[in-house]
């Protein structure tokens, strides 16, 4: 009886639905007349999945995980080819069937979720809309039970109000919100097999916490396989059966968990007591900034801010809470608030356009998002030589001499300077968005969660970086960010923003313990 | 250029570089090929193919290989010129708008929403009229609707552009306009126009080809395809194949640049 009513589950179990052997994948090389080898993302990799199984990879930035996740659809990016090996999927090698059959496979058999979730759906159509052609593509709904059928998807994901979201942009929804709608589009189709690409990476703690358990308990649900891709072992750890590791291309043999974790475990930084007390020199105040006060949407109700020279203050929040808008606001990038941004006793005005060029110059800005931050056509020469030439106006020689030098400071070198966007990682481009910045010779440098699209190891040297340059160069930082522990290490003092108004500056190591970031608010307003 | 179905892409683009090349190069070495041949008359109107001209006679007995020459040539060049100046003119002004509103953008809307509001053989046959047919005025005018497409297409690009991080990175350099509109937003679009001026390349060919055919082209000596047509229409009425073959030069041309630019975008290889 027992074995009859396991039986076929059992066998399903044991079958093997994805199978990878000798996967190789290279970078082209620069010129494709040249019979060179390009650099290999991927080398060699075998590994096998059964239905229903949860598969973890982690590794660290530039280890060649997202390559992985796409090479299991069979795709590559543009610059980058499959060179070798086999994936077969239920019996068939992916990398051998026709364009218009894998297009068949992919979003319905086999889904994947980015890691990018607002750049997955396309700005142009609802997300309602987008769901509901998976579901007719690959489930052949007809119209109206397609529809029906969405909105009880995207209540299945704790979406608010399905029928109401349907009907939104992915412009209109946060990040929480999105990420949980492309699973619920990735769900859409039916699949046996999820691949996901690091889905929560940009989230901040609360919701995370939140679409970890949701994807765990949708995997459950489904019985569906999935690939889990991540850099964060904890999550990996609490979905998958089973974890491998990549580093540099090559799968690492399977490792015990926990000596994993001890690996990556974050010793508490030292705290940097001593700078609190110099500079008494208030060098930005930002008083009373109100925005979105003509709507019933107001997401900044009266922020006030002092950061001194060469001060470290950490801005923190809950997503959505209007972080991001106040770096605009600082750098002008926002003109359409109330309050009033000065520099050193100067007053700002509200729009860069009518800053001076010195002001501009003064305050930099990195962003979260480095790559969207840096023009794909432009190489790294023209990227950071265009900005000293811009303030300093120096001839082409000293310019590069000059740019040269900036990448040194940020922990590259001269061999960068003919690269683009496409051919650097997460953790250099940042440091390619530092370099930007600092080419100002700026006082204040607004970071807004440069660390957050970014795996634990990149991320800790981008802080080292972050704080050698600002004992080096005496710049100050306001450190936007929602990452905790990335906060206790860099900053000097912490301001936290909750509903739309600095509650309170403390030191770094009670921030934890504040009440306003614990409590995580209703579902229908966090995301 | 598309990932897998890398052999369909190809052989696309091969059929296309034959066509294209098929009715350009005899086109270009016009001068060379028909001895300076231009419009003798060698026979009877209409005569049969021969050795010596393999496509027979025009109407006034002129050799029709060399007439095909000659026109294919003034009606390259015409569109071609044409379509250079609105990729120029169109993309940058959608280009400047998406960036800078301004009363450009009022302006250019009102103006290119009327343009294209026109069809495009009456608009010209009107310009025509009035100005009087000559090379500069039908270039001028052929140029200016296909530039109405090309502001369009820029435009949308490049507001897609305009709203990325590394465009507010330079707003916050202070940049000036051209170096936005040069360096930050058009090296990013340049590419889906380029598929776009293989288009307007096509439409400007027939639209100058529909005017010769009206008798709105060159004046005589220089002909152009549609006037080919035209001057050898009767022949249809005779069963004769004369007006086929200018016409034919155009279909073969106009095919090529499409597979041309199907194999470039990739649009063929996807399923």
């Amino acid at each position: 009886m027992l074995s009859r009513v396991l039986g076929p589950g059992v066998d399903q179990l044991s079958e093997n639905i994805l199978s990878v052997s000798g996967l190789t994948v290279e970078r082209m090389a620069s010129n494709p007349q040249s019979r060179e080898p390009g650099t290999r993302l991927l080398d060699g990799v075998s590994l096998s999945l059964r239905a229903g199984e949860v598969l973890g990879i982690v590794g660290g930035s530039g280890a060649g995980k997202s390559t992985l996740g796409r090479a299991l659809l069979g795709y590559a990016r543009s610059g980058v080819r499959i060179s070798g090996g086999v994936v077969t999927y239920r019996g068939r090698d992916l990398l051998q069937i026709p364009e218009h059959e894998l297009g068949a496979i992919r979003g319905g058999d086999i889904a994947y979720i980015a890691q990018n979730p607002a750049g997955s759906f396309n700005p142009g159509l609802t997300i309602g809309r987008q769901i509901v052609e998976v579901l007719r593509r690959h489930r052949a709904l007809d119209s109206s039970s397609a529809k029906a059928e969405t909105a009880k998807l995207l209540a299945s994901l704790e979406l608010p109000a399905p029928l109401k979201f349907m009907k939104r942009y992915v412009h209109q929804v946060s990040g929480g919100q999105a990420q949980r709608a492309l699973i619920a589009m990735a769900l859409a189709g039916g699949p046996s097999l999820l691949v996901l690409d690091e889905p929560t990476t940009a989230l901040d703690p609360a919701t995370r916490a939140r679409v970890v358990a949701l994807i765990t308990s949708v995997i459950r649900l489904h019985g569906v396989a999935a690939i889990y891709i991540s850099h964060d072992l904890e999550v990996v750890n609490a979905i998958a059966d089973r974890i491998i590791r990549l580093e540099k291309g090559v799968l690492m043999s399977e490792q015990d968990v926990a000596a994993l974790m001890k690996e990556h475990a974050m010793p508490r930084p030292s705290r940097l007591q001593a700078r609190v007390e110099q500079a008494p020199e208030a060098l930005l105040e930002v008083t009373d900034i109100r925005t979105g006060f003509a709507t019933a949407q107001e997401v900044l109700r009266g922020v006030s801010l002092t950061l001194r020279a060469g001060a470290i203050v950490g801005l923190v929040g809950q997503s959505g809470g209007g972080k991001s808008t106040l770096a605009r606001i600082i750098c002008g990038l926002h003109p359409d608030y109330e309050g009033h941004v000065s520099l050193s006793g100067q007053r700002l005005d509200p729009s860069i356009k009518r800053r001076t060029a010195e002001q501009a110059r003064r305050v930099q800005m990195v962003y979260q998002s480095a790559e969207m931050a840096i023009n794909p056509q432009h190489t790294v020469e023209k990227i950071i030589g265009r900005v000293v030439h811009r303030h300093f106006g120096l001839d082409r020689k000293a310019v590069t001499a000059q740019t040269i030098a900036l990448l040194q400071k940020v922990g590259l070198d001269s061999s960068f300077l003919g690269r683009t966007a496409r051919e650097m990682s997460g953790g250099q481009l940042q440091r390619i968005g530092i370099a930007r910045a600092l080419a100002a010779r700026p006082e204040l440098i607004v970071l807004d969660e440069v660390t957050s699209a970014l795996d634990v190891q990149t991320a800790r040297g981008i802080l080292r970086l972050l704080r050698t340059l600002s004992e080096r160069e005496g710049v100050a930082y306001l450190f936007i960010s929602h990452d905790m522990s990335a906060v206790t290490e860099l900053c000097d003092e912490v301001a936290v923003l909750d509903n739309g108004a600095v509650v309170a500056v403390v030191e770094p190591r009670s921030v934890l313990g504040c009440a306003a970031l614990q409590e995580p608010r209703s579902v229908a307003t966090v995301a | 250029m598309a990932a897998s179905g890398g052999a369909a892409g190809k052989s696309y683009r091969q059929v296309g570089v034959i066509l294209v090349t098929l009715v350009a190069a005899p086109a270009l070495m016009a001068p060379l090929l028909s001895g300076g041949d231009m419009g003798n008359v060698v026979g009877a109107p209409w005569a049969d193919a021969s050795l010596q001209h393999p496509l027979g006679l025009d109407n006034l007995g002129r050799d029709m290989a060399n007439r095909l020459m000659w026109s294919a040539r003034t009606s390259l060049c015409v569109s071609l010129v044409a379509t250079l100046l609105a990729f120029v003119v169109g993309t940058s002004l959608g280009a400047l708008v998406a960036v800078r509103g301004w009363w450009v953008e009022k302006v250019a809307d009102r103006v290119v929403d009327l343009l294209m509001a026109l069809p495009p053989l009456i608009f010209a046959l009107v310009v025509l009229s009035i100005a009087g047919t000559s090379l500069a005025t039908l270039v001028v005018t052929v140029a200016i609707m296909s530039a109405t497409r090309f502001f369009r297409v820029s435009r949308t690009l490049a507001a897609g552009v305009v709203v990325q991080p590394y465009f507010e990175v330079a707003i916050a350099r202070k940049e000036r306009l051209i170096w936005l509109i040069f360096h930050e937003v058009l090296p990013n679009i340049v590419k889906p126009l380029l598929a776009q001026s293989g288009l307007q390349l096509c439409s400007a060919l027939l639209l100058g080809a529909s005017l010769g055919f009206l008798g709105f082209g060159l004046a005589p000596p220089v002909t152009d395809l549609g006037s080919v047509v035209r001057e050898n229409a009767p022949a249809l009425g005779f069963g004769l194949w004369a007006p086929l073959f200018p016409a034919i030069t155009i279909a073969l041309f106009i095919s090529g640049i499409n597979l041309l630019i199907d194999a470039v975008s990739g649009t063929r290889s996807r399923s």
